[in-house]
């Protein structure tokens, strides 16, 4: 810890050299011009114009560093802060330029997660770099633990690694997916799928990688696994199961994002599926259901998206027992193919399903491609039925009931 | 404009904050913070490093001890990021306020104008009677100072070699009788076995010699056949099982210490770590020479301070005055008898040889080496990497003799950094070269 208060000292130093203080003068006066004038201009966060306004203080840098470097004086500090201008120009550019292809609220996102602290980071570093070099500051040691020394850098790299390798990875996987997508003909499930297993492997390679680079003796690891293993047993042994679980299910391929499964009767899409519990959507009420991945592990999964994605489906309709089966099935299956979700291919059969108490019972299958929309094909399915029986003179009959008055009993 | 001053209020209220810290509050509370950026050895010679990192702690311990108000910054870089360093630091106005590194380097510092000439003249040095200072000269003050002296020498097992080889032919011999040589393939570290064939001084020569100079850069005719007459040597000695080249000198030092080797040529820098895993089967020579008997001449190293071009006045008095510091007597005895493997360049201090028998090895060494300095064998080792890498071929067999001589010819006619500015072509004679 001294060796780094050492360090911030001795930066404080430099500011009794004037060339130092010029600078930083200069600096100072660029960037508090440029930011009085976008307050007075109120000019929307994400505008061209905003961007445009930049090009003043870097400018206005380039120019002060030209004079100094003639007479001689330094002006790297100057050159450093202009170039991270030009740097932050030339992302917001980009930004904006992104938000007119994609959707706006998924660019600040990224922007705000990714894009924004990367920036930051990476000012910081180049300006340790140049003033003190990396290397002596990344191994300033800060404390020790497990008879090992941290340093400053090892420090910086296990806070702000795991947050770039989740964040970051975000992007690069999604691109690598729509790649493998169209290259390998991926489906949409094989491919969320996909990017869900490179984006662990990249965190986990990149973790591994932190850990060696910490210098993580084997012993302090082992410690750790042993305390890990007992706290498993313990308390998170549902949260190490469900991930577990998660895992499992996606290498196995059998239930993955994009997958429609029946949960609690209903017809749901899987969405995400996470570390923990996997995201269903119920297309019936908008509803988003967690749903453990255990819970796919250990129960019977009904699933639509198995080995391919059609469904059949089937409406039981009714009619009156004075028509001809052959007339009503042959309506039927006119109709039915008539419709336009139902495919043609396989081919939708009808028959006598039930010869019920007010009418005969017909059941017709149909195949249809998209099997969250079940609900909605069957209505229209229904609907056209109905149009059809009544163009035939089909009745469909409401329950009928034939009461039978017995004659009275002879008297006794 | 209530935001920017809104950050630069809380900027204010950090810098206090950390002010408050205990630790920062006491290196806040000196008026001056001397920033000390020193070249501590390549990446690979860590020995070289662990040795001359002593050295400085010990001083700086000192040096602030007797003057609680100058806080002195110690920051160390390998000697292959000096110059990338201090030209990004110096471009910001960050650079240091004083530099410990080899000769080399310095001349480059000093060229690129990265570091600024000594305030101190002749008159603030006089009574300390510095070794070299005279060829570090410009006009009143100094492009640098000579810090500290660190020779050649031969490092071998007592109990392997009861008498180490005094000449080549003698070194040869023991390697064929079974003694495990060691011989360095870095070029300004193995040029020494040349002083037998004659071969050194037109090496040197060769590449002291301004680019610009009437003769030009090649060897005299009369040097040609010494020249390859020491690289078939180089060559011949490499058939010998138990002769082996390393790429490092550090390799040498380590394979010596696991007791692999017998008898290697040795920085004196190398020492200390030698004498901690070998004790008292350590042995130090000079380094075998010439048939006549004459003792081989090496490049040694010469560590000089420089002084950065950056500091505030207060910031290059406190350099002067922690320079002037190192090279007192006191500092300079200190420097010797607690991290031995250094000679200083103070004469007041006397090498006490009756007490140190290493001392006395390496006191010996000193008048046979060839001290870099802003005028001589600089060139050499600013070449070292091309120049060894011609060496490995010839020690390897991938090119002849012949093509390596061409090959070194063609290498020194490149124009490269000649010695400093403003100095008559160096004459580089054997006299001028040894002390």
């Amino acid at each position: 810890m001294d060796s780094l208060l050492s360090l911030l000292a001795g930066w404080l130093g430099l500011l009794s050299r004037g060339s130092v203080l010029l600078q930083l003068l200069v600096v100072s006066v660029a960037l508090l011009l440029y930011r009085s004038a976008l307050l007075r201009l109120r000019l929307p966060r994400s505008s061209w114009r905003r961007l445009a306004l930049l090009v003043a203080p870097i400018v206005a840098l380039e120019l002060v560093a030209l004079l100094l470097g003639r007479f001689g004086r330094p002006s790297g500090l100057i050159g450093l802060v202009s170039t991270l201008l030009q740097i932050w120009g030339a992302l917001t550019a980009l930004r904006l330029a992104l938000r007119r292809v994609q959707p706006p609220a998924a660019v600040e996102a990224y922007w705000q997660r990714a894009v924004l602290p990367l920036y930051l980071v990476l000012a910081l570093v180049v300006l340790v770099d140049r003033i003190e070099g990396l290397q002596p500051v990344g191994s300033i040691p800060l404390l020790r633990m497990f008879g090992q020394s941290f340093t400053l850098g090892g420090l910086v790299l296990l806070v702000l690694l795991p947050y770039f390798l989740v964040v970051l990875s975000e992007l690069p996987v999604f691109l690598a997916g729509g790649a493998m997508e169209r290259l390998a003909g991926m489906g949409a499930g094989n491919r969320k799928a996909f990017e869900l297993l490179l984006r662990y492997a990249v965190i986990g390679v990149g973790l591994l990688w932190l850990a060696n680079q910490l210098g993580l003796n084997s012993t302090a690891v082992a410690a750790i696994a042993g305390g890990l293993s007992v706290g498993l047993g313990f308390g998170i042994k549902e949260v190490f199961s469900n991930f577990v679980s998660g895992l499992w299910l996606l290498f196995e391929g059998s239930v993955r994002p994009g997958d429609v499964l029946v949960y609690e009767g209903d017809p749901c899409q899987v969405r995400k599926l996470g570390l923990r519990a996997a995201t269903l959507w119920r297309d019936s009420d908008n509803a988003e259901l967690l749903v453990p991945n255990q819970t796919f592990f250990t129960a019977t999964t009904t699933t639509y998206s198995g080995t391919d994605s059609l469904r059949c489906a089937r409406v039981v309709i009714g009619a009156a027992y004075r028509h001809d089966p052959d007339d009503v099935v042959r309506v039927i299956l006119e109709t039915v193919r008539a419709q336009p979700r139902v495919l043609a291919e396989p081919e939708p059969y009808a028959f006598v399903w039930n010869f019920a108490d007010s009418a005969i019972d017909y059941v017709v299958f149909y195949w249809i491609h998209d099997p969250m929309s079940n609900a909605t094909i069957a209505g229209e399915v229904r609907r056209a039925l109905w149009h059809a029986f009544r163009d035939h003179g089909i009745e469909i009959p409401r329950p009928q009931r034939v009461v039978q008055q017995l004659p009275p009993p002879p008297p006794i | 404009m209530r935001r920017p001053f809104l950050g630069l209020a809380t900027l204010a209220l950090l810098a206090l904050s950390l002010a408050g810290c205990s630790g920062l509050g006491e290196a806040l509370r000196p008026s001056v913070n001397l920033q000390v950026l020193i070249a501590s050895g390549r990446i690979a010679e860590r020995f070289n490093r662990e040795s001359l990192r002593k050295v400085v702690e010990s001083e700086v311990a000192d040096f602030t001890t007797a003057n609680p108000e100058v806080t002195v910054h110690v920051r160390y870089v390998p000697e292959d990021d000096l110059l990338a360093t201090m030209r990004k630091r110096s471009a910001m106005g960050a650079g240091p306020d004083l530099i410990i590194a080899r000769v080399p380097l310095a001349l480059v510092m000093s060229q690129e104008r990265l570091s600024q000439p000594s305030g101190l003249g002749a008159s603030d040095l006089a009574p300390l009677r510095l070794r070299h200072l005279e060829e570090f000269r410009r006009g009143a003050g100094y492009d640098a100072l000579p810090f500290l002296l660190q020779p050649n020498l031969a490092c071998f097992h007592r109990r392997a070699l009861a008498r180490p080889p005094a000449t080549l032919a003698e070194l040869l011999r023991q390697a064929e009788e079974g003694r495990r040589i060691g011989l360095s393939l870095v070029l300004d570290q193995v040029s020494w076995t040349g002083t037998g064939f004659g071969a050194q001084d037109p090496l040197l020569r060769l590449f002291d010699t301004p680019p610009d100079a009437p003769a030009g850069r090649s060897l005299r005719p009369e040097d040609r056949p010494r020249v390859l007459r020491w690289l078939r040597w180089l060559y011949r000695a490499n058939i010998n099982p138990n002769v082996r080249f390393s790429d490092t000198n550090e390799d040498l030092a380590e394979q010596l210490m696991k007791r692999e080797l017998d008898w290697i040529s040795c920085n004196s820098a190398v020492i200390p770590i030698l004498r901690q895993a070998l004790g008292r089967d350590l042995g130090l020579a000079l380094l075998p020479g010439d048939s006549e008997g004459q003792p081989a001449r090496a490049v040694g190293r010469l560590q000089t301070i420089s002084f950065g071009r950056d500091s505030a006045p207060a910031q290059r008095e406190a350099a002067e005055r922690f320079a002037l510091f190192l090279l007192n007597d006191y500092s300079q005895n200190k420097v010797m008898t607690r991290t031995v493997g250094n000679l200083p360049v103070n004469q007041n201090v006397i090498v006490p040889v009756k007490r140190s028998e290493v001392l006395a090895a390496i006191q010996r060494s000193e008048p046979q080496a060839i001290v870099p300095s802003f005028h001589r064998a600089v060139g050499v080792r600013l070449q070292r990497q091309p120049l060894s890498r011609l060496i490995k071929q010839n020690v390897y067999g991938e090119a002849s003799p012949e093509e390596v001589l061409l090959q070194i010819e063609a290498l020194a006619r490149q124009r490269g950094v000649s010695p400093a500015r403003g100095t008559a072509p160096a004459r580089v004679q054997p006299t001028t070269l040894t002390e």
